[in-house]
């Protein structure tokens, strides 16, 4: 067997994680032979510090001179669109962080331009949908493999929720999932023409995409095809705008959103009757909150991917632990924690990376694949226009005919 | 001096009533009489309550015994009329929720499905009528309301309350929750006796517990509460899905007639901050009643139930026997949080206290006519919400009230 050969697209944090996933592979299996970044120089370091053979200043440049099977995109938000279209016409097969696309903002707008307060959210969505087909239509033709690398849906505790759940047979009712911490250090974040959008973006686009993947999976089981998401009701919020928020001395949680959401609901409502509250806020502390609870006719489930009680600590002092790691985001080390034996097993990142590399040597999609990472993006935008306009909006025209 | 309390109904609630009133001891309190429609009864509770006399309407009691506040533990659709009785005739008044609600017009027949008929924008201004009308008489004749929300007085709850007023940060996000199973009364099936679904019956809790705080903590701030602002919501009927009804054995009660088995709503109060709050008859495992609040400084959790004060396990249904576990538990087998005092822990003895001492002392208790009302007034908005599919602005609604 010949190792897929990857090309990893970007030297950034997502970059980071992804080659600790490819690292905790076989070697048979997979190699990353080639990073590229800008600027050259920081792709450089990061193969260097990573032994990687080849470094690029560019992804033309990459793809001009390295042999690789697949491309992985970790890369800015706004970069997935383009690259996807480039690595699709090269026949290349795609890996790409979530989110699949977005809305940015015209090519010539200035970069500090706040579009989140410019720009209509219906005319986001008509973008994103257009977008969408777009990426569709440029990956079918080539035939390549693409994986969303939604890693809530490789979580093994979300896994493990599903197992259960088609052990109890039950019809999923009703689903609760958030993603929360006490919001991003990435100045990116901040606004909309970088992040495509706040907390529902960022951190929704998670419990999002594992509520309407569960019950893609319980349609493909009962009826041989997915149980799609029906409407959308949504209400967002900038909670460090309050007054007397901004009046305090000291402020625990991260501020300075420029034109995005610190805090987001979206409830879904999907064809067969069932709903999800999905929430995301950049105002929660002790640490990231991930979780997912499934409500079923004869079972109730929780998968607590952070925190959980699988190591519980507890120090009369913040210093007593020293360096070692507790858990994401956490304030302080005093008093109970829950340290994450290893965060990146427990929120599904080596899993994504090995199924996408295992797709491509069976020669099947992901499980995490195109049709889910679309229909993120067109929900979540479509509850941004539900919050503006302040009314429920239909999905069906939005996500047009059950695909196959 | 003892405050006289005159018991108005003899059903289940008066029975969670009496015992809570009677902790509070015979110099601060005394139940002096009941009344219901039935003389014969309200004669057979005063016997088995040691209640010296009984009565077949409010009118006669009042009328003929002396009575300083009456306690109405009475189905939800008379509460505006006794309401306003009892305030003419100048007494106080502790009233179970709901303030009120929509019931149908007085001609609608008793199995009329009005859920699926009436507007919800319609039932919203019956609703505003009458909860102006109970103000109105209130405010005339002076006397003290106690609204019988026992989340205010929950101990968790007002240990949550505490420690938010320590850290004295903002409160930016409540999220709560009171769900189970599904009540098992055909009179919660039917918006024509229940006045609603899911959120009235369950989502009241956590609604009036979350106005409460955010009063609270204005109050605290800048002495003047602050209010909520716009309500988004969404209700459903899991029950109704295709797959679930097929399914040979259901856990969960069905049937609900015209009346959701789900709900949740996004509150914003008036200085940005928000709450969601959820209700669901469709939630197994128990009662699931919490309150979780975010603040700027601060993350505090109520957990009324289940909490692990005591855990439990079992490897096998019958080990406990008749031992009482929990609320709506399906089965005693495997791990379960068993309620060591389930009354106390929902705050019905402290709720009684507040109110009586509230009488005596000449004050607003901690759960007043203000929550009653806006509770009310929000749950039928977010209904005209869920119906209309948009967002609705509070502050309209909340002014004509006043």
């Amino acid at each position: 067997m010949t190792p897929v050969r990857i090309g990893l697209v970007g030297c950034g944090f997502s970059a980071g994680l992804h080659i600790d996933g490819y690292r905790r592979l076989p070697r048979e299996r997979c190699s990353v032979v080639a990073v590229c970044g800008v600027p050259r120089e920081a792709a450089e370091a990061f193969a260097a510090k990573h032994d990687i053979p080849a470094a690029f200043g560019s992804l033309d440049e990459m793809l001009a001179e390295a042999q690789v099977d697949a491309l992985d995109l970790a890369v800015p938000n706004h970069l997935h669109a383009p690259f996807i279209k480039q690595a699709a016409q090269a026949g290349k097969h795609i890996f790409c962080e979530k989110p699949l696309t977005g809305y940015f903002g015209p090519p010539d707008a200035p970069a500090d331009e706040l579009i989140g307060k410019t720009v209509s959210k219906r005319e986001m969505l008509a973008h994103v949908a257009r977008e969408c087909d777009d990426l569709v239509r440029a990956i079918d033709s080539a035939g390549v493999k693409f994986g969303y690398a939604e890693n809530w849906v490789y979580a093994p505790s979300f896994v493990k929720l599903d197992r259960l759940a088609r052990a109890a047979g039950g019809t999923v009712l009703r689903m609760k999932a958030e993603e929360s911490h006490s919001g991003s250090h990435a100045d990116y974040a901040r606004q909309w023409r970088t992040s495509g959008g706040g907390s529902l973006m960022v951190k929704g686009s998670h419990p999002l995409g594992a509520a309407i993947q569960l019950k893609r999976w319980e349609g493909e089981r009962k009826f041989g095809r997915p149980i799609r998401p029906a409407s959308v009701v949504c209400e967002v919020g900038n909670l460090t705008w309050i007054d007397s928020f901004r009046q305090e001395e000291r402020h625990y949680v991260r501020t300075g959103w420029r034109d995005v959401e610190d805090w987001g609901i979206v409830v879904v409502k999907f064809e067969d009757g069932s709903v999800a509250e999905v929430k995301a806020a950049d105002v929660t502390l002790g640490g990231v909150h991930n979780f997912f609870e499934a409500y079923l006719s004869n079972a109730r489930l929780r998968a607590n991917i952070n925190p959980n009680d699988s190591c519980v600590a507890y120090a009369p002092a913040p210093e007593i632990f020293g360096d070692e790691y507790i858990s994401e985001k956490i304030e302080t080390k005093a008093g109970w924690s829950f340290p994450s034996p290893d965060e990146d097993w427990h929120q599904g990142y080596p899993q994504e990376v090995a199924d996408f590399v295992s797709a491509i040597i069976e020669d099947r999609q992901p499980i995490s694949g195109l049709a889910l990472g679309r229909e993120v993006a067109l929900v979540l935008y479509a509850a941004y226009v539900s919050a503006e306009e302040g009314r429920r909006v239909e999905l069906a025209p939005i996500l047009g005919a059950q695909e196959g | 001096m003892a405050v006289r309390v005159g018991l108005v109904g003899y059903g289940n609630a008066a029975r969670f009533h009496v015992p809570s009133l009677r902790e509070l001891g015979p110099e601060r309190c005394e139940i002096v009489a009941v009344c219901g429609r039935s003389r014969d009864r309200a004669e057979a509770f005063a016997r088995e309550h040691g209640i010296p006399r009984a009565f077949g309407s409010m009118g006669e009691m009042l009328s003929s015994a002396d009575v300083d506040v009456v306690d109405l533990v009475v189905p939800n659709h008379v509460h505006a009329p006794l309401c306003i009785e009892a305030a003419q005739a100048g007494k106080h008044i502790i009233c179970e929720k709901h303030l009120t609600g929509y019931f149908g017009e007085p001609d609608a027949p008793p199995d009329a499905l009005i859920g699926k008929t009436v507007p919800k924008a319609r039932m919203l201004e019956r609703v505003l009528e009458q909860c102006a009308a109970i103000q109105e008489a209130v405010e005339a004749a002076g006397v003290t309301f106690c609204y019988a929300e026992n989340w205010v007085y929950a101990p968790s709850f007002a240990k949550l309350r505490r420690l938010a007023a320590a850290a004295g940060g903002t409160i930016l996000r409540i999220e709560a929750e009171e769900s189970h199973s599904g009540s098992p009364s055909p009179y919660a099936k039917q918006w024509r006796t229940a006045g609603g679904g899911s959120l009235v019956l369950k989502g009241a809790h956590p609604v009036g517990a979350v106005l409460q705080l955010k009063q609270w903590e204005g109050k605290r701030r800048t002495g003047r509460p602050i209010r909520p602002r716009s309500v988004v919501c969404e209700v459903g009927n899991l029950t109704w899905i295709e797959a679930f009804r097929r399914e040979p054995k259901h856990y969960l009660k069905t049937d609900w007639k015209d009346v959701e088995d789900w709900g949740v709503m996004a509150l914003t109060f008036e200085d940005g901050s928000v709450a969601e709050i959820a209700a669901g008859d469709t939630t197994l495992g128990g009662v699931h009643n919490y309150l979780e609040a975010y603040l700027s400084n601060a993350r505090i959790r109520a957990n009324m139930n289940p909490n692990n004060a005591c855990v439990a396990y079992a490897p096998d249904d019958e080990i406990f026997g008749d031992e009482y576990i929990t609320e709506k538990i399906e089965t005693k087998g495997g791990w379960t949080f068993p309620s060591p005092e389930e009354n106390w822990n929902q705050g019905y003895p402290q709720e009684m206290a507040d109110f009586i001492d509230a009488i005596a002392e000449g004050r607003e208790p901690q759960a007043n006519l203000m929550l009653a009302r806006d509770v009310t007034l929000v749950l039928y908005a977010a209904y005209v919400s869920a119906e209309e599919g948009r967002r609705v602005d509070l502050r309209p609604v909340l002014e004509r009230a006043a």
